[in-house]
């Protein structure tokens, strides 16, 4: 499964400048997998020491945040759109 | 020092006012790394009265301000019980790669006169800077 992935500011840098790219995978977790694969420089920003992804990421599969659907194991498909959003919070 | 026009001052309480009595959150943004010329009001997908996360329309919002010169100089949101100084929490995720170098600016609701505040938080340190309403 071919899908585009939509990158933040701060990960360009790591993929030839481009705001978006193309993963493959059946899951999001593929796709990270992917994207990490793809662009190493990427897994700084974007993987947690776990395995997972990193706590100040949220990963959207188009306008959904998977964290609210099945989370990494969320299945993709072909042509979806998968942004990957720095997560900005506080109290 | 942080320079906020009065309309980008009057804007970040009013978003604070209307999100009440959830925290509200937002964007302050400038052509100059000093300078608060603009406020985007953006989505807190919380909707809680104790925490907030921007929204992806927070995002959205950065690339169309990069488009128009404009870089991202804090992040803005209320406090609606509390004082205008970061929480435990805003210190937590202050470490946040994402949004380096942005500032903290707190909206006080917690009285019946609004408090805009702003701060830098390195770590632990939290750094108040002055902030000076100006006319444009």
């Amino acid at each position: 499964m071919s899908v585009t992935v939509r990158l933040p500011t701060i990960m360009r840098s790591h993929a030839g400048g481009q705001s978006e790219v193309k993963a493959e995978g059946a899951t999001i977790g593929e796709v990270v997998n992917d994207l990490v694969r793809q662009f190493p420089g990427t897994a700084t920003h974007l993987k947690a020491p776990d395995g997972g992804v990193h706590k100040f990421v949220n990963v959207y599969l188009n306008d959904e945040d998977v964290r609210y659907l099945q989370k990494l194991d969320t299945p993709v498909k072909e042509g979806d759109q998968v942004s990957i959003l720095p997560a900005v919070a506080g109290g | 020092m942080l320079h906020l026009t009065t309309e980008t001052w009057q804007a970040m309480v009013a978003h604070a006012l209307d999100g009440f009595p959830d925290e509200a959150c937002g964007l302050l943004a400038g052509a100059t790394p000093d300078q608060g010329e603009v406020f985007v009001p953006c989505t807190n997908v919380d909707r809680s009265s104790r925490s907030f996360s921007l929204g992806p329309d927070a995002w959205q919002a950065v690339d169309e301000l990069d488009g128009r010169g404009l870089a991202v100089l804090a992040v803005v949101h209320s406090h609606t019980h509390t004082e205008a100084y970061p929480s435990p929490t805003d210190v937590a995720q202050a470490a946040n790669p994402f949004i380096g170098g942005w500032r903290w600016v707190l909206v006080s609701l917690k009285r019946p006169e609004p408090v805009v505040r702003s701060y830098r938080i390195d770590g632990e340190a939290i750094d108040e800077e002055e902030v000076v309403l100006i006319d444009r």
